[in-house]
């Protein structure tokens, strides 16, 4: 009787272990079934989501030389001892090739410059943070008066009675980037979309910490910049006055 | 023999059993998956992502057949004592969303867009609304240049490294405080195509999304400007 019920339990647990064996053992059907399913889905490659192919962006080295000197210039005026007074910075070339942007983001009393590149400008290439900047433009308006013109009255044609307000406008964002919108340039965005941007490289500081650049206009000052040809005519007036000599 | 009647009650009967037995089924199925640990929802997320990513068929302009998503918005609050602990918690709730889109490399991963429009904004999906409960504020600067300095956790890159092989990401806010909420979203891709997106772009109204991406935003400022189309996770949120 007891060998009967022993042979009872023994026959079922034989049995399991030989289908544990048949199913997962290395030679079992599970691995087989496995290479099939996978078999499956290496045949049929024409079903499935696309890969995305993402291409490699590099800044070129005179888009790299250019981003730094502007770096370096703005380290050079946040540390000078003199007040309204200009640096020269290496003008970037065209930033249309690999789609580069240039921008200043002003937050909790620091300012971040982020170099994106790529479609969109989406990739992110470089970020310094600047303590202490407060980014600014010889631009807009203050109490309906211009300020690119109190700043030509204030620092060029030295006749202070026609300056009636501020000489810089405080922003929260620049970017500067290749446009398309005016003529195919580089342009620059302080808030209202892209303006001309013929600054030859300079830069301007009320108080070393204000960097203001200089947005630019064909013709007479307005509210999108100064006419550009002050920026070329006034070069020696702004050599003499630069903030590190 | 049965009568016809007490056929057609048992016939009643068992389709109402197998009824019942469905949302008896379905409703701890729901339960089990919204039950799930966070690891657990993120594996199955990946898992089904995957799979949806090797059965995907497009049927012409009709959609496409696949498998399910199975991924849940998962909710997570912090604290943190330094920027640099906020930052990193910031930074590896990025790694893990993109770990679990496939790192971004598979297309138009809710499908193709429609016939008609639908180009002007990508579609995308809430991975995590992180709660920052306590701790420094700190600038979009300061975490962009952690994202770029630090090694992600998973693997051998930088963060920014992981996420930009195949994609990009998008800090939409200038600063991060704390007691605010902010989403990491997985932004999906759009596939260029000359008759809807290249043309709209070409007319200047369409923006191009070769690459899937990851942002970070705040979930008021997500809620208010809807910058894309938000696809809802398993439990329908």
């Amino acid at each position: 009787m007891a060998f009967n019920k022993l042979v009872y339990y023994l026959i079922p647990l034989i049995v399991l272990v030989l289908i544990v064996m048949w199913q997962f053992g290395p030679e079992g059907l599970f691995d087989d079934m496995k290479d099939a399913v996978k078999g499956i889905v290496e045949m049929t490659p024409e079903i499935g989501a696309e890969e995305i192919e993402a291409a490699e962006v590099q800044l070129s080295e005179d888009q790299l030389d250019s981003i730094n000197s502007l770096e370096q210039v703005i380290t050079l005026m946040l540390s000078s001892e003199n007040n309204n007074c200009f640096q020269r910075y290496e003008q970037f070339p065209s930033l249309e090739e690999n789609n580069v942007l240039i921008e200043f983001d002003y937050a909790d009393g620091e300012t971040t410059l982020i170099v994106k590149k790529g479609e969109e400008h989406r990739l992110i290439d470089e970020v310094v943070e600047i303590k202490e900047m407060v980014p600014c433009v010889i631009a807009g308006e203050s109490g309906g008066e211009d300020i690119s013109e109190n700043f030509y009255y204030t620092f060029l044609d030295k006749d202070l009675s026609r300056v009636k307000g501020p000489v810089y406008f405080s922003v929260d964002s620049i970017s500067m980037a290749f446009d398309t919108s005016g003529f195919d340039e580089n342009r620059i965005d302080f808030g209202d979309g892209f303006v001309d941007f013929e600054d030859e490289g300079w830069l301007f500081t009320p108080d070393n910490k204000h960097i203001c650049f200089f947005p630019t206009v064909d013709g007479d000052n307005d509210e999108d910049g100064l006419n550009d040809d002050y920026l070329r005519d006034y070069g020696s007036y702004f050599e003499e006055n630069r903030c590190v000599k | 023999m049965k009568s016809k009647k007490a056929m057609s009650a048992s016939f009643i009967v068992g389709i109402m059993i197998t009824l019942v037995a469905f949302v008896v089924i379905g409703g701890a199925v729901t339960k089990f998956l919204s039950g799930f640990e966070e690891k657990e929802s993120e594996v199955l997320c990946r898992d089904s992502l995957a799979l949806k990513a090797q059965t995907k068929l497009e049927v012409g302009g009709a959609g496409e057949i696949s498998t399910p998503i199975l991924c849940k918005t998962l909710d997570k609050d912090f604290s943190a004592d330094t920027k640099k602990k906020a930052m990193d918690n910031f930074a590896a709730n990025l790694e893990r969303c993109w770990w679990m889109w496939l790192e971004g490399e598979k297309s138009e991963m809710f499908g193709p867009r429609g016939v008609v429009g639908s180009d002007e904004k990508t579609k995308c999906f809430v991975c995590y609304d992180l709660l920052y409960q306590e701790g420094p504020t700190f600038t979009k600067g300061e975490l962009l240049n952690y994202l770029k300095e630090s090694k992600a956790r998973k693997v051998d890159a930088t963060y920014l490294d992981y996420v930009q092989k195949n994609g990009y990401v998008d800090v939409f806010e200038s600063s991060f405080s704390p007691s605010e909420a902010y989403a990491v979203v997985f932004a999906s891709n759009i596939e260029e195509d000359f008759w809807q997106t290249s043309h709209a772009r070409l007319l200047g109204f369409a923006p191009t999304y070769n690459r899937n991406g990851l942002w970070l935003v705040k979930l008021s400022t997500l809620q208010k400007q809807m910058p894309c189309y938000l696809q809802t996770d398993i439990a329908g949120e």
